[in-house]
């Protein structure tokens, strides 16, 4: 998007022609990277949360009278999981990098806790617990409320990551793995913490689990903030995640 | 940390990447445990007891020593081309002094050397070890026994292997455990006697991290050897009880190498302790179909389908007992059709042992522990969408609450707009 769509006149100075009008901008917030990032994330999460409650307590089962190992279902679902955390380990570090790197938006900008987002980071929050009776933020950008809920998503999946990982190390016989003894070193190496941080193996599954039922709660209240800033604030919020843009009324003057 | 899983190798010769032994590298560790047997031969036989005599006297065939040569040969993972060292070494058992002390415990890892069906190679061999201190097998009692203990610790003071089995009670100065005539508690002779030791060794589950009186709520407040001895090399050989394989072979591991085989970061042998028991077990192939065992003694039980939805905990033990077995390689609890307990992990009393998977198990949420807070996973999880969804359901009724009222009392948007459209530009855009 060009700088001249956010211009609401492009001529030159107020004159006393100008009307005021109410016009609706579009404003670009999400680039096709985290559109993409998003989508192939959420479809991943989903993906890990059904595999992995059939992988915690298998929920369905052949036949047990009819002895036929065809279906593979744990091996099945443990598969698929594996593909979805694959694509959720990529999609974090694509995060990670653009979070330090991205050359439009940076999450860390977002971040910083400057006296302005600071305020402004308040400003959202009230805005939510009065119920959109304050609204004293410009809601057109992103504010750091918003930076702040996906901070702790993305550490929320780190922890996952991680200690899925290691669940992944430990079902390692012996340290042995088809692509040499490097990967199982390396997983260890970065994962091994996770067995002191949260107990053992035991503790490192349960924080796997619970976590999971984390990401899912988060989750349902990111689906349901979406639909309330859409619906409150009247900007289209819930699109951008298709189309990238939100939609912001402007008022301002019209040469006629 | 050392991750190679021919524990042997790592010692004798350094890292190595390559998984497959050359045929080089096996010589050079069969000439340097060579050397070592010779040194080992060279001391004095202390037990009196020589294998070979026992074996005839036994009826135990040449045919079966080597077979066990053989099968000890692959467990503790040496190229088959050691097979004659191992056997020599077994040999050379009597020229270790062994002192076994025992805290609180069921003196269940004796039981499994000696209550074996026939005398088995494992059973010979713990005879003649040169088992200096043994309260449970030797005749001496009372005082004369405590005295054979400060005797044996002073002869070979240095050179000993201490065994330990049971947990060590620190709570009430370690009174909750006294041992012999003197009244001294077990935590001082563990401490005394770990300090002559050339090798600590501790046996069994509650050696280990406590085991059983260690599990919750631990009213002796006892801990397992790695809390109370420092500074001395000190393996863990776990599991309830211990596999009499597993001691031997690291025994003959020591008397091979002169020293303690590698180890995992819980101080186990890695040789012994390296692999998953689900990665080794009979019914995985049950296990990835999808196979479960629903109910005790169903169909899925009489084909021998998987235990996972019993509660096997086969996915969390680290055990060689998939491979190894008991009693002589007769059979393990889930060749007779129940779950792993984990007997071989930390804790496993309260952490492993149930017969429900994980999830369904009532389980401290972690982190809250000590708060009390106790409910399955899925519990908490549901629990917690619960609580969002409440949440959720308040906040869109206040929402909607207040809107209305807004637009009854005031016009619309007053504040909106504050903002000028040059602040949009930095958020857009392309990466
Ligand atoms: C981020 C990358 C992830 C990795 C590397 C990963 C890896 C694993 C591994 C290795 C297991 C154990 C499987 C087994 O022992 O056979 C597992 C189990 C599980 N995973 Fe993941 N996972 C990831 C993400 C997720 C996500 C995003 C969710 C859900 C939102 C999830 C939910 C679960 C559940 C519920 C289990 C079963 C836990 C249990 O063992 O009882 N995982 N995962
Ligand atoms: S019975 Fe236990 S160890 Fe064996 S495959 Fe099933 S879960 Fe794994
Ligand atoms: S199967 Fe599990 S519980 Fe049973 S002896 Fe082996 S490690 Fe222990």
């Amino acid at each position: 998007m060009s700088k001249k769509e956010l211009e609401l006149r492009p001529g030159t100075g107020p004159t006393a022609d100008d009307q005021p009008v109410v016009q609706v901008v579009r404003v670009p917030r999400m680039t096709a990277t985290w559109r993409a990032i998003h989508w192939f994330q959420a479809l991943a999460v989903v993906v890990c949360f059904i595999t992995g409650l059939y992988i915690a307590n298998p929920y369905y089962s052949p036949n047990p009278t009819r002895i036929d190992a065809a279906t593979y279902f744990m091996a099945w679902n443990r598969a698929i999981h594996f593909y979805g955390a694959l694509v959720l380990d990529v999609s974090m570090f694509l995060i990670a990098y653009l979070y330090v790197f991205s050359t439009k938006h940076r999450d860390i900008t977002d971040l910083r806790p400057s006296p302005e987002n600071l305020t402004e980071f308040k400003e959202a929050l009230l805005n939510f617990v009065t119920f959109n009776r304050r609204k004293r933020l410009d809601t057109s950008k992103r504010d750091p409320f918003l930076a702040v809920l996906f901070l702790i998503f993305h550490l929320i999946m780190l922890t996952q990551l991680l200690t899925g990982f290691q669940l992944y190390v430990a079902s390692y016989s012996a340290n042995i793995s088809a692509v040499g003894s490097w990967w199982p070193w390396l997983l260890h190496f970065v994962t091994d913490w996770t067995l002191t941080v949260f107990g053992g193996n035991v503790g490192v599954r349960e924080t796997h689990l619970v976590t999971a039922w984390i990401i899912i709660a988060w989750a349902v209240f990111h689906i349901y903030y979406e639909i309330w800033r859409s619906i409150m604030w009247k900007e289209g919020d819930i699109v951008i995640s298709f189309g990238g843009y939100k939609y912001v009324k402007r008022s301002g003057t019209k040469h006629v | 940390m050392e991750y190679d899983r021919r524990s042997l190798f790592a010692r004798a010769l350094g890292h190595t990447k390559e998984l497959r032994t050359t045929e080089d590298e096996a010589l050079a560790l069969q000439r340097a445990c060579e050397a070592r047997l010779r040194e080992v031969e060279a001391m004095e036989p202390l037990s009196g007891l020589e294998l070979a005599p026992l074996l005839t006297e036994h009826k135990l065939s040449r045919r079966a020593f080597i077979a066990w040569t053989s099968a000890m040969t692959a467990a503790l993972m040496l190229p088959p081309l050691l097979r004659p060292q191992v056997a020599k070494a077994a040999t050379l058992l009597n020229r270790i002094p062994v002192i076994w002390i025992e805290g609180q415990d069921c003196a269940g890892n004796s039981e499994a050397f000696i209550r074996s069906s026939g005398p088995t190679v494992e059973e010979l061999l713990f005879q003649t070890i040169s088992l200096e201190f043994h309260e449970t097998l030797m005749a001496a009692a009372g005082i004369q026994a405590e005295q054979r203990k400060q005797q044996a610790a002073q002869m070979y003071k240095g050179s000993y292997i201490l065994v330990i089995e049971g947990g060590i009670p620190l709570g009430e100065n370690g009174g909750y455990c006294t041992i012999g005539a003197s009244g001294q508690t077990f935590v001082d002779e563990v401490r005394e006697l770990s300090g002559g030791a050339a090798l600590v060794l501790a046996a069994g589950a509650c050696a280990f991290y406590g085991g059983i009186p260690a599990s919750n709520p631990n009213p002796t407040d006892a801990v397992g050897v790695s809390s109370v001895v420092s500074g001395k090399p000190l393996i863990n050989i776990p599991a309830c009880p211990m596999n009499p394989v597993n001691f031997v072979g690291t025994l003959i591991h020591y008397v091979l190498t002169g020293s303690a085989p590698a180890l995992d970061s819980l101080g186990r042998p890695i040789w012994a302790f390296g692999n998953l028991i689900h990665n080794n077990c009979e019914r995985r192939a049950h296990f990835d179909a999808g196979e479960y065992v629903q109910h005790w003694g169903d169909a899925g039980a009489q084909n021998n389908f998987c235990l996972y939805k019993m509660g096997c905990k086969g996915p969390f033990t680290y055990n060689n007992c998939s491979i190894v077995r008991y009693n002589e390689g007769t059979n393990w609890p889930i060749g007779v059709g129940h779950g792993c307990i984990g007997c071989s992990q930390p804790q496993f009393w309260d952490t492993l042992a149930y017969e429900r998977p994980m999830t369904n198990a009532s389980i401290h949420a972690p982190g809250l522990a000590g708060w009390g807070v106790e409910s399955s996973v899925d519990e908490f999880g549901l629990g917690l969408l619960a609580v969002v969804g409440v949440g959720i359901v308040a906040h869109a009724i206040a929402s909607a609450a207040a809107g209305h009222r807004a637009r009854q009392t005031e016009p619309p948007a007053a504040e909106v707009g504050a903002a000028s459209t040059e602040d949009h530009q930095d958020t857009g855009g392309e990466e």
